[in-house]
């Protein structure tokens, strides 16, 4: 119940936020910024287009990883409010295991693959710069398999699915905190045409 | 009875030594024993070789051979402003002035044309201490070949006062990653020479590169590439004369970690399954793979005993990632270490008697060497993210990549006193060590 | 004496030359006495020597019996010697013991023969005894059948004479009767009759008497002869007994004598060895109370004349001091050797100059050969002793660095 309400209230903040910004977004002309950052999703968060209003978070929109969607449902995926908008999972140190915040994320991309058998989903794993980096690559892998199995659990079908590990290669965010590891340790979702 | 007169004659004869003794000075030597040694570099001066037209060599072989020498840290070099005279042969030495400068060791020499448009250069190893020269030498320099002169006749006098072959002439390989912003970067794997000097890149890339490894003839090198578009990664191994690449593992999840059997035949590698990265050798005249483990945890970052009967992993089996062993055909799985919070990345020195590798603690990642004969650790480098160490080929030095403020290389004497860095524009790392190359 | 040791401790360098001195010595003396032994086995020295060859054949008799003697071809000699002697004293030993042994079973024949003697002894007198006996019984037997027999002969002579006698006096007085009147020739004849009744009764009793008294006299005799016979016997039989009782005698007191012989020397070897024993202790301790005074001499020569000599040490101790730290400092060990260890000798002259440096074999690799020198070469000068008397020509440098 504890977890519910957590999770409930969490949406709901959420919810909020996302609202703020797309007021924003639809104020500023709906510009989007489709580039995509080179595979640093959340450098978007530090506000690099400087053309969003002061008044709150200002989002890239990111069509990287979204190749393989067809367009029209590509809405799903940016769309704040839908679950299968969180296209990366944080992991905790030397850990592969999916924190159970990520249930609903992993339920949603499990179904809509399960309900497009011809989408094809690629889960780079990643980690942070700490320990050898052929170690870190098979760490990344074991992210990226420990991600395909729960959506195979939820109904996604294997076949569907590949993994790659980048180890700490390709990191998120540059520098040696504690907070860029955070954001390193992590599998993207890459929804690919092939 | 005669037994009494004895004892009694040899306790009157001690006490007539001991009072001799205590009376006058013995008249045997005067005992001194040596138990320390002074820590310091070995002084040394390599005046710049004279040339007999007066006409300036096109390449300085002195400083060369200086600054090789300098970059293992056993020695001091003597300043050449410093220097009261500049002689090329030993009868224009005057010995007092370099002692009074405390120059024990002094390199005189000469090169004169060979006809062949090439040098001969001769040069001679002077004991300032003696007054004399204790050493002398000649070598012939082909017409290029005054770059591989200088850092000859730094392997001569490196073995000459260690007892241990100078890998001066042997190469290393990196990868270097430029561009700041993560869209812009770009990965080259760089071949140079041992001390990071004359590199020329074998392979560019916006995707990253890893894990170069070298043939044990030094004509091949073995990495990773990754497509970063296709989310594929692959082992290759690439012929630096020619160019010439060869794939001998690819595909989604793990292809990685590459290492040469000693014989040059095999290439043990990672390869994953399910998420389970194992390790395997890949036969190069057969074209067939072996998988030697099996485990569902992690096995990487395969290293070959020299003589080829062992591979020492990383494993996680037993949680944190430790080094083991197990035959080079697979099974008799050991643990080799038990040291710090975890241990990755090993590398046999050359006579295979240490094991380097990277040691976790309190104090971050640390290049460590094991003796494995009696399994003690000694960590010989500073942290706080020290990489992928690679022994010299000569065994006396490991070459290791530091992260942190700066990337870069830097090498470490076996006993962890002697550290040098190697400069390099860029962020460098995962250094491998070439064979001596002479 | 802890003075002293305390000493010795500040000055351990003269310690160590002491002790090689001692060495040096003792290695003198172990030659000496293989040059007194040499003589001792080619010459004919007194028992204690030949015990000490003794005593060095058994040490040698194993490697000499396991190994061929030629293994030594320099000293054949004196392993000859050596051997002969060994020899020679074994058998010596051997004899004496053989002839030990041949003395204790000569005494153990001896005494058997004494004793087997002494029983043939007992036999034969008891036989003779037995014999006599029989001897005797037998002879009373025949003696008192003889008197039987004479007896009953007389008798029966007596008879026929009585008969004839009885037939003669029939035959008269038949003629008696005849002839003349018969009651004369009756009477006569009655008269005749009963006188030769009476007279044959005389004769009849005075023969018996005679025969009796004969009988007797012989059975006297014949009873006389047994006694005197089996006293004879008697006699020697207890003669014999007591002659073989004193042999027996003889030979216990012999044997108690000869043990008591035995015994009492043992006793005296005993004492002797113990006095000996004692003797050596009292030398040794005397040659400990001679040492030791001769210690305490030494440091009351020290302190008093040697206050100058401590003084000397101390400055020693300095000067060797001041030496190894300038070569230690100029050493510039070759990087991973190990195991290195080494001497080299050094000669200098006064001043400290170095005029010469020699390794005494290799410190281990050239390179640190190369090393070990040039630090010698590089303390040169070497320094210089505060005073004359300590300054040495010599010094052995001994490269041993802790690992």
């Amino acid at each position: 119940m504890r977890h519910f309400d957590f999770q409930f209230a969490r949406r709901l903040m959420l919810v909020m936020v996302l609202l703020a910004t797309a007021v924003a977004v639809t104020a500023c002309g709906g510009s989007k910024n489709i580039r995509n950052n080179g595979g640093m999703p959340e450098a978007g968060m530090q506000g690099s287009n400087g053309q969003s209003s002061g008044m709150g978070q200002s989002r890239d929109i990111d069509v990287r990883g979204l190749e393989g969607i067809p367009k029209g449902d590509r809405h799903l995926f940016t769309d704040p409010n839908n679950p299968l908008s969180t296209r990366t999972i944080y992991f905790s140190l030397d850990s592969s295991a999916i924190p159970s915040k990520y249930s609903n994320v992993i339920q949603a991309h499990a179904q809509y693959l399960a309900n497009h058998r011809n989408v094809h989903l690629r889960l780079e794993g990643n980690t942070d710069e700490r320990g050898t980096r052929e170690y870190n690559v098979a760490l990344g892998e074991r992210r990226a398999e420990s991600v395909k199995q729960a959506l195979v659990l939820s109904g996604a079908n294997a076949s569907q699915i590949t993994t790659i590990s980048y180890g700490e290669e390709r990191p998120a965010v540059l520098g040696h905190t504690e907070a860029a590891y955070a954001k390193n340790r992590r599998v993207d979702f890459i929804y690919t045409n092939q | 009875m005669k037994y009494k007169n004895l004892q009694s004659l040899v306790v009157g004869f001690a006490t007539l030594c001991l009072m001799a003794i205590a009376v006058s000075p013995a008249q045997a030597a005067l005992q001194v024993d040596i138990t320390k040694s002074s820590d310091s570099a070995i002084p040394i001066a390599i005046v710049p070789f004279g040339s007999s037209q007066g006409q300036q060599m096109p390449v300085d072989v002195a400083q060369i051979a200086s600054n090789d020498l300098a970059s293992t840290g056993l020695f001091k070099i003597f300043p050449r402003g410093n220097m009261l005279a500049k002689p090329s042969s030993p009868d224009q030495v005057n010995y007092d002035n370099w002692r009074t400068q405390h120059v024990d060791n002094l390199v005189v020499g000469s090169a004169s044309p060979n006809g062949q448009g090439g040098y001969k250069i001769t040069f001679n190893l002077l004991d300032a201490a003696q007054g004399q020269s204790v050493a002398s030498y000649q070598l012939n320099a082909g017409p290029n070949q005054l770059r591989q002169a200088g850092h000859t006749i730094a392997n001569l006098l490196y073995q000459r006062f260690t007892g241990k072959k100078g890998y001066f002439l042997s190469r290393i390989a990196y990868v270097t990653v430029t561009g700041s912003s993560a869209d812009k970067r770009q990965f080259r794997l760089v071949v140079s020479d041992y001390d990071g000097s004359h590199p020329s890149t074998v392979y560019s890339s916006q995707d990253p590169i890893m894990s170069p490894a070298w043939s044990p003839d030094g004509k091949k090198l073995a990495y990773v590439a990754f497509n970063v578009y296709k989310g594929v990664s692959s082992v290759r191994v690439q012929d630096l004369a020619t160019g010439k690449v060869r794939t001998i593992a690819s595909g989604s999840g793990v292809n990685g970690a590459p290492a040469w059997s000693p014989d040059g035949n095999r290439i043990a590698l990672t390869k994953s399954q399910n998420g389970d990265s194992n390790i395997y050798v890949y036969n190069l005249s057969t074209g067939q793979m072996q998988q030697l483990t099996h485990s569902s945890s992690i096995d990487t970052e395969a290293a070959w005993s020299p003589d080829g009967q062992k591979i020492a992993f990383t494993s996680d089996r037993g949680g944190k990632p430790q080094i083991y062993e197990m035959s080079s055909h697979g099974g008799q799985v050991q643990r080799l270490t038990y040291d710090g919070q975890s241990n990755q990345r090993p590398d046999f020195s050359p006579d295979g008697k240490l094991l380097a590798m990277v040691q976790q603690s309190a104090n971050g990642f640390r290049i460590a060497v094991m003796n494995l004969a009696n399994n003690n650790v000694r960590v010989v480098s500073d942290g706080p993210l020290d990489d992928s160490p690679a022994f010299a080929p000569n065994g006396q030095a490991i070459l290791y990549a530091t992260q942190g403020s700066s990337n870069s290389l830097a090498t470490v004497s076996v006993d962890g006193k002697a550290k040098s860095t190697l400069s390099q524009a860029g962020e460098v790392r995962e250094p491998a060590w070439g064979p001596l190359g002479y | 004496m802890l003075d002293l040791l305390e000493k010795m401790g500040e000055h351990w360098r003269a310690v160590v030359l002491a002790v090689l001195l001692h060495v040096l010595v003792a290695a003198f003396l172990i030659f000496g006495i293989q040059f007194f032994h040499d003589s001792a086995s080619k010459g004919n020295r007194g028992r204690s020597i030949i015990e000490a060859s003794v005593v060095q054949a058994s040490a040698q008799s194993t490697p000499a019996s396991s190994e061929p003697a030629q293994k030594q071809p320099q000293k054949p000699d004196q392993q000859q010697n050596e051997q002969a002697t060994a020899e020679a004293a074994k058998k010596q030993a051997e004899a004496q013991k053989a002839a030990q042994q041949k003395a204790q079973q000569q005494a153990a024949e001896k005494a058997a023969q004494q004793k087997a003697a002494a029983q043939q002894a007992r036999q034969e007198a008891a036989q003779k005894a037995a014999q006599q006996a029989a001897a005797e019984k037998a002879k009373k037997q025949a003696a008192e059948q003889k008197a039987k027999q004479e007896a009953a002969q007389k008798a029966k002579q007596q008879a026929a004479q009585e008969q004839a006698e009885k037939e003669a006096a029939e035959k008269a007085k038949q003629e008696a009767a005849a002839e003349q009147a018969r009651k004369a020739a009756q009477a006569k004849k009655q008269a005749a009759e009963k006188k030769a009744r009476e007279e044959a009764k005389a004769k009849k009793k005075a023969a018996e008497q005679k025969a009796q008294q004969e009988a007797e006299a012989k059975k006297q005799a014949a009873e006389e002869k047994a006694r005197k016979q089996a006293e004879a016997q008697k006699k020697a039989a207890a003669e014999k007994a007591r002659k073989e009782a004193e042999a027996k005698k003889q030979a216990a007191e012999e044997k108690a004598r000869k043990e008591a012989e035995a015994k009492k020397q043992a006793a005296e070897e005993k004492a002797r060895k113990e006095a000996e024993a004692k003797k050596k202790a009292e030398a040794q301790k005397q040659a400990r109370e001679a040492a030791a005074k001769a210690d305490l001499q030494k440091a009351l020569a020290q302190e008093a004349a040697g206050r100058q000599n401590a003084v000397n040490q101390k400055a020693m101790a300095r000067y060797v001091q001041a030496i190894q730290d300038k070569v230690e400092g100029n050493w510039i060990r070759p990087p991973g050797a190990s195991n290195i260890s080494c001497k080299v000798k050094v000669t200098q002259l006064p001043g400290g100059q170095i005029t010469n440096v020699q390794l005494l074999g290799s410190c281990g690799s050239a390179a640190i050969d190369r090393s070990v020198k040039q630090a010698i070469y590089k303390s040169d000068p070497l320094p210089t002793p505060p005073s004359d008397n300590l300054f040495q020509s010599e010094i052995e440098f001994t490269f041993k660095p802790d690992q």
